[in-house]
């Protein structure tokens, strides 16, 4: 037969194989399909041949007639890249009025102020902020416990304003905080300036406290939830577990706490090797049993969805939108080129700009491999400089051993900063990679849902995407 | 399709005809099993031979057996993807270019040449 292959990438899984397009479209088909298109034993009689066509898997044409519709949606794809970083964190502190065990940020004593941000810091920061050419803009404050410095947080907040009164910019404020000491001045600030919260909660009580080392975080925490749910409005407010080995045994029961707390989505997030936790754990066990947990608390809340309750699992949702529509997502984590400056800087409590936030936590052990330079330094200095361009090199899945022929590619992501952190250099190994094998299972597990169960999840999840 | 020997109870040697599969395939395919074995490399004539050596444990035959397989589709599918590769290198460059181009001055390729080839 003769027709001409467009870029496409195919794995096996279960009885199937998937091949998927430069655009993460995709066909379920028989083991052996790829083979026989690339052995031109694809006839136009076959009932795949019309699929492979207008997918853009096949083409009769050397160029398809309608290649710049691809380019277009090729663009799209990667329209993240359109206005370079909007996502500006600030480190307030490293102090914190919690004892998380697991805390990634290396948090310090609630007394200790050297390690809060200067107003110096502060300006110069804002003012590389405004440098950036995304006409969108989100100014995250992190810590630490960042509310312990309220002062600062509003000088901060006021002074963007004011600056923006020239730049015409769109911000979007978020604060991270634990919530257990939510006062009135700073949620009047949250309402003055239409802050975001982003708390943290980890699902039942007794899950909750103990990892963070607190008999009453549980109940400050829903309290503070509450209080703020009163006063800046309940959509305002949105919360994130963090999945410790402890979290492991109880997949249900954290969906359930997190239904009964009037949330309708939960992010099913893994703990990451920084910080606290990272030399005491056996990570290659941990993700193993992360994704059993994380399939026992999807089928979960399937099934409650199918009771009738709307409830979402956010990075179901977030790889559904890259399998099942043309758009990109706004989540750094499975973005390639990856979100480290090109989506998210951080401006650390310590003077220095980083390239992501995993990257200022390496800084607390003493590694400043992801450090850009200083806040005084110029913005092209930073962003545009040696360093950047060193990580650059190893920044796209498309170009990285073990990524670049696979077939979930374009639902993955690069994250040279945790590749450099668990296997010491930013390139990585995927063969022995946790970050690769705990994605890959989770992206297969959707994909089987999708394939066996088609008419039974997808109309809980076309839902979940039509929500977002 | 690949003749496998066992050299001693932690080691077993590979030969691959490099007419059949060529180095960058080969490579790929090894570099998947490379999490549980080291792997040596040598090139003779047109023939690769490759020593697999386990990093932990003793080769059972039902284990050398599971990597022969495993090995096989690992040639035949990386065989299958770099034709795809190297087939599709043009029309990739072009997809990119035309992505990223600033300006329509790709738009509007001149498809009715390219129809003629």
């Amino acid at each position: 037969m003769d027709y001409f292959l467009l870029p496409f990438r195919f794995e096996r899984f279960e009885n199937s194989e998937v091949l998927v397009n430069e655009v993460g479209d995709y066909i379920v088909c028989p083991i052996g399909t790829a083979e026989k298109i690339v052995g031109r034993h694809i006839s136009e009689t076959d009932g795949i041949y019309k699929d492979l066509i207008s997918n853009y898997f096949i083409s009769t044409t050397r160029i398809p007639r309608l290649i710049d519709n691809l380019a277009t949606r090729y663009r799209t794809k990667k329209s993240f890249l359109d206005n370079f970083t909007s996502l500006h964190i600030f480190v307030m502190t490293i102090r914190c009025n919690q004892n998380c065990l697991y805390c990634q940020a290396s948090s310090k004593e609630n007394n200790q102020t050297t390690y809060d941000i200067s107003y110096e810091t502060l300006d110069y920061g804002i003012d590389l902020m405004f440098q950036s050419p995304s006409p969108y803009l989100t100014m995250e404050f992190q810590g630490g416990e960042p509310t312990l410095l309220y002062d600062k947080l509003k000088y901060a907040i006021e002074k963007s304003e004011t600056i923006n009164n020239l730049k015409n910019k769109h911000i979007t404020y978020v604060i991270c905080t634990n919530s257990v000491a939510l006062t009135d001045d700073l949620l009047a600030l949250c309402h003055n300036y239409n802050i975001l919260i982003s708390t943290s909660l980890d699902g039942p009580e007794f899950v909750h406290n103990k990892n963070r080392g607190k008999n009453d975080s549980y109940q400050k925490v829903i309290t503070g939830i509450d209080r703020a749910r009163s006063e800046i409005g309940k959509d305002r407010i949105s919360a994130l577990m963090t999945t410790s080995e402890l979290s492991l045994d109880y997949p249900k029961e954290i969906v359930d706490s997190y239904i009964e707390n009037g949330f309708s989505n939960i992010f099913l997030r893994a703990l990451n090797p920084y910080g606290l936790v990272y030399k005491t754990n056996d990570w290659q066990n941990y993700y193993s049993r992360f994704v059993d947990f994380y399939k026992e608390a999807l089928e979960y809340i399937i099934e409650k969805n199918k009771e009738g309750v709307y409830f979402e699992e956010s990075f179901t949702v977030l790889i559904l939108k890259k399998i099942l529509t043309p758009f990109p997502i706004g989540f750094v984590d499975l973005q390639s080129p990856a979100g480290l400056i090109n989506s998210v800087v951080v401006y650390n409590y310590d003077g220095f700009v980083y390239a992501s936030d995993e990257s200022r936590m390496l800084a607390e052990h003493n590694d400043f491999t992801f450090r850009l330079g200083s806040v005084k330094d110029k913005y092209t200095d930073l962003f545009y400089g040696r360093k950047v361009l060193e990580i650059a090199n190893t920044w796209s899945n498309e170009v990285l051993a073990g990524c670049s022929d696979c077939a979930f590619q374009a639902y993955c992501g690069a994250d040279p900063v945790r590749n450099y952190t668990t296997q010491n250099d930013m390139e990585g190994f995927r063969p022995t990679s946790a970050f690769c094998k705990k994605n890959k299972a989770i992206i297969q597990h959707i994909f089987s849902l999708i394939i066996n169960r088609h008419d039974e999840v997808m109309p809980i999840f076309k839902n979940w995407i039509k929500q977002n | 399709m690949i003749d496998f020997l066992q050299i001693d109870n932690k080691t077993v040697q590979c030969t691959i005809d490099s007419d059949i599969f060529n180095e960058r395939v080969i490579t790929k395919s090894l570099y998947w099993l490379s999490e549980n074995y080291n792997l040596y490399q040598e090139l003779s004539g047109k023939l690769f031979k490759i020593r697999i050596e386990l990093k932990t444990g003793f080769f059972m035959q039902s284990n050398i057996d599971e990597l022969k397989s495993h090995l096989n589709q690992n040639l035949i599918d990386f065989k299958t993807r770099d034709i795809i590769n190297q087939e599709t290198k043009s029309i990739r460059e072009i997809l990119l270019i035309k992505a990223f181009a600033n300006n329509d001055e790709f738009e509007d390729f001149n498809l009715i040449t390219n129809e003629q080839i």
